[in-house]
C-alpha cells in the first residue's frame, strides 16, 4: 500500500460532526440542570432510561431497517399491539407462552413485510404503513377500545426488579476493565471515545448505587444494545447491511443474498417492537392498545439523531443510543420544567430539524 | 512568470484568457490538486492528460464552478477574461460560458429530448411552455449537429451513447464560450465518436475554447491543439501538438518515465484446459421479450488463457456475461457446464461458488460501495471466508486487505478512506481485488480498463496475463481494438447477440474485427 498524506490525514483535528449529537446531549444535560437542579437526581436520571427502554428497542431495530435505506414505520403500533395480545393470552396460557406466542407473532409480521418488499417490490414506506394501521386497529378491536389488565407476578416483577447493586456494579467493572484493555492492545483506538465510555459508565454505576439497583428494563435494553452492535459491527450480516443499503446492485452482485437480509432486518425490527410492547405492558401494568402512538417517529428521530443517513449505508449503533438518550432527556428536562406533553412536541420537532441540519451541514463540509 | 491581463484596450492579448494560478484542492487524505498554474488562449483546444487521480476532471469541475471554495478547501486563483473568477455555483460559472459536459450523464430519462435540451430556458409566456415552438427549435438544432432524430423521444429509449451525445448537444444549446469534456468518448461507439469530433471542429471553427479531457491519447492528435500533462495533482508540462510530439512523449509526462511496454508478452507454452462451456444460451430482452439480446451463443472457455470478447455496444456481450453470473432463469435459458458437469446457477453467490467472479462494466453502479471504505469494499464478496460463525476476523480481514492493496498497487490515504473519493484507476483496483481474493477460476472482466489512464491500463493487462499464467481462465470484453488485440490469445466476436467469428490472436486484426463487428 502507498500512503499518501498521511500526516495530513492525521491533522484533521478534532472530527466535530463524529460527536455532534454527543455534545447536543451534554448541552442539554447541562441545560436542565440549570433549568431544574433535581434532575441530577440519580432516581430521575434513574427513570430517563426506564421509560425510554422500549423506546430504545424500536430505535435499535430501526437502525438496521434505515441502514439498508428501509424505513418501517409500524413500530409504534406494535407497542400496543403486543401488549394487549400478551395481556389476552396471559390467562389462557400462562406468562411463558404468552410471551412466546406473541413474539413469534411479531417476528411473522416481520417475515411479510420483507416478502411483501422483496417479491411484490412494495415499498417498505407503504407496507409499513398498511402495518401501522392494521396492527393498531387489530390491538383496539381486540380489547374494545380498553386497556387489558395483567395480573401476572413474573410480569409485574419485569417493570420493577431491581438487579442488586453489586452484581450491576461488578458488570460495569468487567466492562471498563475491557475497554481499558482493548485500548492498549489495539491499533487506531480513540481516546476521547474510550474516555467517555468510561466516564458514562462509571456515572452509570454511581446512579446504580445511589438508587439501589438496576432496572431490570434498562439492564435488558443495555444488554440488547450490546448484542446488535456487535451484530451490526462485527459480522457478516451487518457488513451486508451496510453494504445493501450502500449499493444495493453491487451488494447482489457481491453474492450477496439480499432478500434473506432484509427478510431478516425486518423481522429484528418487528420482534425488537414486539418485545418493547411487552416491557411496556410490564412498566404499565396493563397491555393498552394506544401506547406507543407516534412511537415510530420517536424512534426514526433517535436514529437520524444518531447521524444514520436517511438514504442508508452510512450510521451507526451507537449514534442511536445517543439519540434515545437525548430524545429521553428532552422529555424529562421540559417535564421538569413544567412544559406539556403537548408544548413538548414542538421542542422535539425543533430538536430534530437542528440535529439534522448540523449534521449535514459538517458532513457537507468534509465530502 | 508575470501576469499578462487580458484587456480589449491594449490591443486584445488573448493570452490568459484562462489563467489558472497556483491551484490546490484537498479532499480528505488526498490533495487531489497541488500547485497548478498555467494559461489557455481564446479558441484553443486543450486536453488535459494524466493518470488516473491526476486531477484532470477535478481540475475541470473547478473551472466549471462544480467544486467551490465555500463547500471545498481550495486555494489559488482562477482568472477567466481578465477578472479573478471565485464562482459560488455552476450557474455563475454557465453566465459567463463556462459549461462542463460530465461524464456521468445528467439527463432526465423520463422526459424527451427536447425538454432536455431546453430544461434551463422552455421557451414560455408567463411560465407556460410553448411545446410546438420548443419541439421546432429543438429540431433545428439537432439538424444543426447532424443528427437525425426526433426530439420527442424520451432519453429512456435511447442507448446509453445515444444519450451521451444528447448531453453533449443539451450543453451547446446554451451556447457556451469555454466548454470542458470530460472523458466525452468513454461510453460512445465509433459512430458517435465522429459525431462529437465534427462537432468538436465546428466548435473550434466558431472559436470556442475546449478542454478535453480524456484518457485516449489517439483522440488528442485528431482534435486538440495542445496538451496540458498532470501528475499526482501536479502541473507537469503543457505541450503543443505541433507534429514533433509523439505519444510516447506525452505518456513519459503522465506516468513520469517511459512506458516500456503496453502489453505483456505472450508466453512462449501455454497449458490450456477446457474449463467453462456455454451451450445454445439465449437472453431476452427485458423490456421486450420477443427481442433476443444473445442468440443462441455457444462458447467454450479454457483456463491459462485470455479470451476477448469483441462487439460494439449493443451486441450483448454484457448481457450474455451477466445473465449467467446472475442465473437470471426468467430471461435465459441454456446449458452451462464446469469441469464437464453441468451446472445450475441460481444467483451471483451461486456462481461465485462455481469459481466465476465478474468484473462489471459499471464500477460505481453495481460494483461498489462508494460511501463505504476500501477495506469494505475489498472483503465484500468474501466475507464468509473472513468469518467464523458469521464473526469476522478482524486480524485476517486486516491482512487480506493489506495484501491485495499492495499487489495491485492500490494508491490511497489509508484503507479506512471512502472508496468514493478514490480516482477510477484505483476504485477498478478496489474491484478486482474483490474479487481476486475469492481465487476465481474463471475471470469475467467487462470494459475492465474503462475511464482509466494508459499507466493503470499497462498494469490490468499484466495483472491479466499473470493470472492466465497461474491457470486462471480471463475472459476480457472490451470495446478498444487495441487492446484486445494486444492483451487476447483468442478472440470472439459478437454482433446482433450472435458469436460471429471465433479467431486465435495471430490471425486477428483491426479491419478483421470491425469486419465482423459491423457485418460487412
Amino acid at each position: 500500500m502507498i500512503l499518501l498524506e498521511k500526516i495530513q490525514c492525521e491533522n484533521k483535528g478534532f472530527e466535530w460532526e463524529k460527536y455532534a449529537s454527543l455534545i447536543g446531549l451534554l448541552v442539554l444535560v447541562v441545560v436542565g440542570i440549570i433549568l431544574n437542579p433535581s434532575f441530577l437526581n440519580p432516581q430521575n436520571l434513574m427513570n430517563i432510561l426506564r421509560q425510554n427502554a422500549s423506546a430504545g428497542f424500536l430505535a435499535i431495530g430501526m437502525t438496521f431497517v434505515i441502514l439498508t435505506a428501509g424505513i418501517d414505520l409500524s413500530v409504534g403500533s406494535f407497542l400496543g399491539f403486543s401488549g394487549v395480545v400478551l395481556a389476552l393470552l396471559i390467562p389462557h396460557t400462562g406468562v411463558f407462552v404468552a410471551i412466546i406466542i406473541t413474539l413469534l407473532l411479531g417476528a411473522l409480521i416481520g417475515i411479510s413485510y420483507g416478502w411483501f418488499i422483496t417479491d411484490f417490490n412494495v415499498p417498505p414506506f407503504i407496507a409499513t404503513l398498511a402495518g401501522l394501521s392494521a396492527l393498531r386497529g387489530i390491538a383496539l378491536v381486540a380489547s374494545r377500545g380498553g386497556a387489558v389488565p395483567v395480573s401476572n407476578m413474573f410480569l409485574i416483577k419485569m417493570g420493577v426488579y431491581k438487579i442488586n447493586p453489586l452484581v450491576s456494579l461488578l458488570i460495569s467493572a468487567v466492562i471498563v476493565l475491557y475497554i481499558i484493555y482493548n485500548y492498549n492492545s489495539k491499533r487506531n483506538n480513540n481516546l476521547i471515545e474510550t474516555i467517555f465510555i468510561v466516564l458514562g459508565i462509571s456515572c452509570f454505576s454511581y446512579i446504580i448505587y445511589s438508587v439501589g439497583g438496576l432496572n431490570i428494563q434498562v439492564f435488558l435494553f443495555l444488554l440488547a444494545f450490546g448484542i446488535f452492535w456487535f451484530l451490526l459491527n462485527k459480522t457478516v450480516f451487518g457488513r451486508e447491511v451496510y453494504a445493501i443499503g450502500g449499493n444495493l446492485e453491487a451488494a447482489g452482485l457481491s453474492g450477496i443474498k439480499v432478500k434473506k437480509d432484509l427478510i431478516l432486518v425486518y423481522v429484528m425490527s418487528a420482534t425488537l417492537a414486539t418485545f418493547g410492547g411487552i416491557l411496556t405492558a410490564a412498566r404499565l401494568g396493563t397491555g393498552a392498545p394506544n401506547v406507543g402512538t407516534g412511537g415510530e417517529l420517536d424512534a426514526i428521530a433517535a436514529v437520524v439523531i444518531g447521524g444514520t443517513s436517511f438514504s442508508g449505508g452510512i450510521g451507526n449503533l451507537s449514534g442511536t443510543f445517543i439519540g434515545v438518550l437525548l430524545m429521553g432527556v428532552l422529555k424529562n428536562v421540559l417535564s421538569l420544567y413544567g412544559v406539556s406533553s403537548n408544548a413538548q412536541m414542538i421542542f422535539k420537532g425543533l430538536i430534530i430539524l437542528i440535529a439534522v441540519i448540523i449534521d449535514t451541514q459538517l458532513k457537507h463540509k468534509n465530502a | 512568470m508575470y501576469i499578462i491581463i487580458f484587456n480589449e484596450k491594449n490591443g486584445g492579448v488573448n493570452l490568459s484568457y484562462l489563467k489558472v494560478q497556483n491551484l490546490s484542492i484537498q479532499f480528505p487524505g488526498v490533495k487531489a490538486l497541488d500547485g497548478v498554474s498555467f494559461e489557455i488562449d481564446k479558441g484553443e483546444c486543450v486536453a488535459f492528460c494524466g493518470e488516473n487521480g491526476a486531477g484532470k476532471s477535478t481540475l475541470g469541475k473547478i473551472v466549471s464552478g462544480v467544486y467551490t471554495k465555500n463547500v471545498f478547501d481550495i486555494t489559488g486563483t482562477i482568472i477567466f477574461k481578465g477578472e479573478e473568477r471565485d464562482f459560488k455555483n455552476t450557474r455563475e460559472a454557465e453566465e459567463l460560458g463556462i459549461e462542463m459536459v460530465h461524464q456521468e450523464l445528467n439527463l432526465f430519462n423520463e422526459m424527451t429530448i427536447g425538454e432536455n435540451i431546453f430544461m434551463n430556458n422552455f421557451p414560455n409566456k408567463a411560465g407556460i411552455v410553448n411545446f410546438e415552438q420548443m419541439y421546432n427549435e429543438a429540431k433545428e438544432f439537432l439538424r444543426e449537429m447532424d443528427l437525425n432524430v426526433d426530439p420527442k423521444v424520451k432519453i429512456k429509449d435511447l442507448t446509453v451513447s445515444q444519450s451521451q451525445i444528447i448531453e453533449i448537444v443539451a450543453t451547446l444549446s446554451r451556447d457556451p464560450e469555454l466548454i470542458i469534456f470530460d472523458e466525452a468518448t468513454a461510453s460512445l461507439t465509433n459512430k458517435e465518436i465522429e459525431i462529437l469530433f465534427n462537432i468538436i471542429k465546428r466548435l473550434k471553427a466558431e472559436k470556442t475554447t475546449i478542454i478535453y479531457v480524456t484518457h485516449k491519447l489517439e483522440e488528442i492528435f485528431e482534435i486538440c491543439d495542445s496538451v496540458i500533462i498532470l501528475k499526482d495533482g501536479q502541473f507537469v508540462e503543457k505541450k503543443y501538438l505541433d507534429g514533433t510530439i509523439k505519444k510516447d512523449d506525452i505518456i513519459e509526462g503522465m506516468v513520469g518515465r517511459k512506458l516500456e511496454k503496453m502489453y505483456p508478452d505472450r508466453p512462449s507454452e501455454k497449458k490450456i484446459n477446457e474449463i467453462m462451456k456455454i451451450m445454445n444460451w439465449n437472453v431476452l430482452d427485458h423490456l421486450v421479450p420477443e427481442k433476443k439480446l444473445v442468440d443462441n451463443v455457444s462458447l467454450n472457455i479454457n483456463s491459462g488463457e485470455i479470451l476477448g470478447l469483441y462487439g460494439l455496444v449493443g451486441s450483448g456481450r454484457t448481457e450474455l456475461v451477466m445473465s449467467i453470473f446472475k442465473g437470471d432463469k426468467e430471461y435465459a435459458s441454456g446449458e452451462i457446464y464446469i469441469d464437464n458437469n453441468k451446472v445450475d446457477i441460481n444467483n451471483p453467490a451461486c456462481a461465485i461458488e462455481h469459481g466465476i467472479s465478474l468484473i462489471t462494466e459499471d464500477r460505481k453502479e453495481n460494483a461498489l460501495v462508494l460511501l463505504r471504505s476500501i477495506k469494505e469494499n475489498i472483503v465484500l464478496a468474501s466475507l464468509k471466508k473472513h468469518a467464523k460463525y458469521g464473526v469476522i476476523d478482524e486480524k485476517e480481514e486486516l491482512n487480506t486487505v493489506n495484501k491485495y492493496m499492495a499487489k495491485l498497487q492500490v494508491k490511497a490515504a489509508s484503507i479506512d478512506q471512502l472508496v468514493m473519493n478514490l480516482s477510477g484507476g484505483n476504485q477498478q483496483k478496489v474491484v478486482i481485488s474483490k474479487w481476486l481474493i475469492n481465487e476465481p477460476n474463471i475471470l469475467i472482466l467487462d470494459e475492465p480498463t474503462k475511464g482509466i489512464d494508459v499507466g493503470a491500463k499497462a498494469e490490468i493487462y499484466q495483472i491479466l496475463r499473470e493470472l492466465a499464467d497461474q491457470g486462471i481462465a480471463v475472459v476480457m470484453i472490451s470495446s478498444e481494438i487495441p487492446e484486445i488485440l494486444g492483451v487476447s490469445d483468442k478472440i470472439a466476436v459478437m454482433r446482433d447477440g450472435e458469436i460471429c467469428t471465433l479467431l486465435n490472436a495471430e490471425e486477428a486484426d483491426e479491419d478483421k474485427l470491425i469486419k465482423y463487428a459491423m457485418g460487412r
